[in-house]
């Protein structure tokens, strides 16, 4: 017999009822898994032989560890916590040990100020740091130091990444913002302090992953970029991956630099995204030859700029362009570009009224 | 009017919680019925459990791309049916080898172990089926589509499916349909 397309009805048979009863169990085990066990945990949850297997290798390794490597001071990974945060070594370039603990009523709080290294002007100095720590702290109020991570691949792509970070935006975040840390919605909110050694200093950031508005700090320097999701990785898998390129959707928070100069530098290149007629969810992104990219930044620097209020006042059917300036190293300057809003053009720091030039230069490129 | 230009930024800011809201509520929906395939897959509720969490790692893995699908729970069924599919030729080759059968048996598990132990010795299509159809309750067209195969077809390995499984559990012949004759 073959039965007819009915999942449970005549053509149900003892066969099917037999599995499906034994499978009906499983509705009365208590399985505990959550999906916070798994969202909240981006590497594998190990099964129970795994984790039997994990912890004799890790037995092993800490043995190792402590008979050829703990008597070296220089190696000393497990000295965390005490003032002045610097390892027992007395080289300029060894890592920074963590805090055991960071003040719950203070935003921003890093252990010490930048020291011999420049921390006013940007977030971390323009140079690849000799270390990078991250120490993650968790807890109820992400007082307490949960673990330590050292940093071993990716040192230079920290150090673009960080380097360029804007300084806050109008109605962005402004520092870490302990509190968006404690309401955060994410499964599991955590604050990280990175420490940064150079051969002639050191410096602090602190930031935090909450799943919404978080910034970083160096103490000094405030930046309303969430980099967050980015320290987390790095501290669960001791490596700071270089961010993908940009898309029209992740644009990233802005570069340094973009609160003096409209397009400040030297971009390498530049994309335009827009909203193609018929198409109202998701925008096009196209390439600019070289020679438009100098154009393009050219004719946005010569307008007058103010300190962007990050709003414009619209006529009707604006429509919209979004220019992603792209550099050599740090993160891209997202320039939109508007018709029928004014202030027409703005980069989240300067806007300008006048966005006519700009947009019949955009328009010429989209029918070329 | 006045309007927000910072909104993109704003949305990717709460695009992660947003997602992490999306899995919770495609977990809570699909747990139990992940759970149940797995245990009649495996018979032992420890590895159950440890494939069903694999399943949702790399659903969460891939998260961004399966939200966007029409049926995240198919991608999900497939990939928890790829593991247990590892499982099984982990356990087959062990077979070979020394006379182990399927998981450790424990006093809860003695109907669902049996029939664990029976369904390992179907050819995997129809093991697929048979489980889609009996346990997660989808139609044949559903599974004819999930599968890429005509209802025809599917419709003979569910047959096939269940006579070989009627034999293997000693069930009544009479109300089974033996397994040559549909070859």
């Amino acid at each position: 017999m073959i039965p007819r397309d009915d999942p449970f009805g005549g053509d149900d048979n003892e066969v099917d009822r037999l599995l499906r009863t034994a499978a009906a169990k499983a509705d009365f085990i208590d399985w505990a898994i959550s999906a916070e066990d798994i969202s909240g945990r981006p590497r594998p949850v190990l099964s129970r032989a795994r984790h039997r297997s994990l912890a004799a290798g890790l037995l092993v390794a800490a043995i190792i560890v402590a008979i050829f490597v703990a008597p070296i001071p220089e190696l000393n990974l497990f000295n965390h916590g005490s003032a002045p945060y610097l390892m027992s070594r007395s080289g300029p370039a060894s890592a920074l040990s963590c805090p055991r603990s960071r003040p719950v009523s203070s935003v921003n709080w890093v252990p010490s100020d930048a020291h011999g290294v420049e921390g006013m002007g940007r977030l971390v100095p323009e140079a690849t740091p000799s270390n990078a720590v991250i120490c993650a702290y968790g807890g109820r109020k992400l007082a307490n130091l949960a673990g330590v991570t050292s940093v071993m691949e990716g040192l230079p792509a920290l150090a673009g990444e960080l380097t360029w970070l804007p300084r806050p935006e109008v109605g962005g975040c402004s520092g870490v913002g302990l509190r968006s840390v404690l309401q955060g919605k994410d499964p599991v909110p955590a604050a990280y302090l990175i420490g940064l050694s150079y051969p002639h200093g050191w410096l602090w950031v602190s930031t935090a992953y909450t799943g919404g508005c978080a910034g970083a700090s160096n103490g000094t320097f405030q930046t309303s970029a969430i980099i967050g999701g980015v320290v987390k990785k790095a501290y669960e898998t001791g490596r700071w991956v270089a961010p993908t390129a940009s898309s029209c959707v992740s644009t990233g928070f802005g570069r340094l630099g973009q609160e003096l100069t409209m397009v400040p530098g030297q971009p390498v290149s530049v994309a335009i995204c827009y909203f193609k007629a018929g198409a109202r969810l998701h925008q096009t992104m196209v390439s600019v030859s070289p020679e438009g990219l100098l154009q393009l930044r050219d004719l946005l620097n010569r307008e007058p700029t103010f300190t962007s209020t990050n709003g414009c006042h619209q006529s009707v059917n604006p429509v919209f362009y979004t220019l992603i300036f792209s550099y050599g190293v740090g993160p891209p300057v997202v320039v939109s570009v508007a018709k029928g809003c004014v202030p027409a053009i703005n980069n989240g720091s300067l806007q300008a009224n006048d966005g006519t030039a700009a947009v019949a230069l955009i328009q010429g490129y989209l029918q070329a | 009017m006045l309007l927000d230009v910072r909104g993109v930024i704003a949305e990717e800011t709460d695009m992660r919680s947003s997602q992490a809201g999306d899995f919770e509520r495609f977990f809570a929906a699909a747990n139990p019925s992940l759970l149940r395939q797995a245990y009649v897959y495996t018979g032992n509720v420890d590895e159950a459990r440890d494939l069903v969490q694999e399943t949702f790692l790399r659903t969460w893995r891939n998260w961004e791309r399966v939200s966007r699908l029409e049926d995240p729970d198919a991608w999900a069924r497939k990939v928890l049916h790829n593991l247990a599919v590892g499982w099984w030729r982990q356990r087959r080759t062990r077979r070979k080898y020394a006379a182990l059968t399927i998981g450790a048996r424990d006093q809860s598990d003695t109907d669902v172990h049996d029939i664990a132990s029976a369904l390992i010795s179907l050819p995997e299509k129809e093991r697929r089926v048979l489980v889609s159809h009996a346990v997660v309750g989808l139609s044949i067209s559903e599974i004819a589509a999930e599968l890429g195969a005509s209802e025809g077809t599917v419709r003979v390995w569910l047959s096939r499916a269940r006579a070989a499984l009627a034999t293997e559990l000693k069930l009544t012949p009479a109300r089974q349909t033996k397994r040559g004759d549909q070859r």
